[in-house]
């Protein structure tokens, strides 16, 4: 069974403001309007431009910031992509 | 006709039918049977300009004494909007300031048409600065002090904005000040009409500073903001600016406006743009004279 990647659900219903400091992002679907850090910034805009698995993603962010993979860095990234799925942005799947 | 034109006869019985005053953009109807407030809208109301009784009010704010056992050992009001009361009750000597509770809440949350901040605001030749802050900031301290220095008064508690033409618009009313502001700003403006001071409010003692007339008959007017200012009086404080800019700016004007939510996507971009085009910063001062200088200091930016 291949292994699910993260994907934008609609990467059209985003609009971004970006800024030195972090983004803000108006969520249409939603209406909301979200403050990601740098580092969540980076974590989505990795998600919209390639949907990646797990493990590619994790790679790749480690890569762009710098910084190694273990346990601290596996949970503060699973811990972001949980957050941006509960606000219906992104989804894991097999396709 | 002015209220102040109107004899005391005729003020407390259109006080108590419906006094339709012009408070631009819009029309006001206060009806109230309470002795003080007629007092208080004669003083803090003088020079506003009475309507015809057919005029349609955009807003109805009635203010009335309340029943129960309390009224006989200390009397107590009520402001009601057509017929909602999201108050609480309030003695009737603080009736002035359950008018002016209900005025800003009727201005906040019933005028669907502007993107609404909770921010004070002034402008000089059609150029306006927006001064946004939470309560005891100095935002309507630092709009009084602008406004005694020449500013046009705008608003010291609610910003308008025509989010389709990026314009600002005036709705000058009696400036409020809280407890050490009230002597620091009659000191710094000694020949400016105040209102009573009312004290033992939950904010302490509050008083008002009165709009001119000039400020009155401008209120048409429409300015472009060309700079935001948020406020941060400590006494004692050397005065500066520190610039704010990028996502923490847009956060900022977010938390600011009322009523951001229901304009969606429109709101976004709004805020988006202004963000990049105006600058932003936090004005540290440590009196009213500083703070008047931090403020003609952005307003000088744009014009570099």
């Amino acid at each position: 069974m291949p292994e699910p990647k993260w994907h934008m659900i609609k990467p059209d219903a985003l609009e971004w403001h970006d800024a030195d400091d972090g983004s803000l992002v108006l969520h249409r679907s939603t209406g909301e309007t979200h403050y990601f850090n740098l580092y969540a910034t980076f974590i989505l805009r990795s998600v919209k431009e390639t949907p990646q698995t797990e493990a590619d993603l994790l790679r790749h962010i480690a890569e762009q910031l710098g910084e190694e993979v273990d346990e601290a860095f596996i949970k503060k990234i699973r811990g972001q992509l949980w957050n941006f799925e509960e606000m219906a942005m992104v989804e894991a799947r097999e396709t | 006709m002015k209220v102040s034109e109107l004899s005391a006869n005729a003020l407390k019985q259109a006080a108590r039918d419906g006094l339709t005053l012009s408070t631009p953009p819009f029309i006001t109807r206060i009806q109230t049977p309470i002795d003080t407030l007629q007092r208080s809208i004669a003083h803090m109301y003088g020079e506003f300009d009475v309507v015809g009784p057919d005029e349609v009010p955009d807003f109805l704010v009635r203010v009335d004494g309340t029943g129960g056992v309390r009224r006989f050992f200390r009397k107590q009001c009520m402001a009601y909007i057509d017929v909602e009361t999201p108050f609480i009750p309030l003695p009737d000597d603080l009736s002035p300031l359950m008018l002016e509770q209900a005025l800003n809440w009727s201005v906040a949350v019933r005028t669907g048409t502007y993107l609404v901040f909770h921010a004070a605001i002034v402008a000089k030749e059609g150029r306006a600065l927006l001064i946004p802050g939470a309560s005891g900031q100095g935002k309507s301290t630092l709009c009084a002090s602008l406004v005694a220095s020449g500013w046009q008064l705008y608003s010291d508690e609610l910003t308008l904005l025509d989010v389709e033409t990026g314009l600002v618009q005036a709705h000058p009313r009696p400036i409020s000040l809280k407890n050490e502001s009230i002597q620091a700003m009659q000191e710094f403006a000694p020949d400016w009409p105040f209102s009573a001071s009312y004290g033992g409010t939950p904010k302490g003692t509050i008083a008002y500073m009165l709009p001119r007339r000039a400020d009155l008959e401008a209120a048409g007017q429409l300015a472009r903001p060309v700079a935001i200012l948020m406020p941060a009086f400590k006494k004692g404080v050397e005065p500066y600016l520190e610039p704010m800019a990028g996502a923490n700016a847009f956060l900022q004007l977010i938390v600011s406006s009322i009523n951001y939510g229901s304009f969606g996507e429109e709101g976004f971009l709004f805020l988006s743009d202004l963000v990049k085009r105006v600058p932003m910063a936090t004005a540290h001062y440590g009196d009213n004279a500083a703070g008047v200088a931090l403020a003609e200091e952005m307003m000088a930016a744009d014009e570099g």
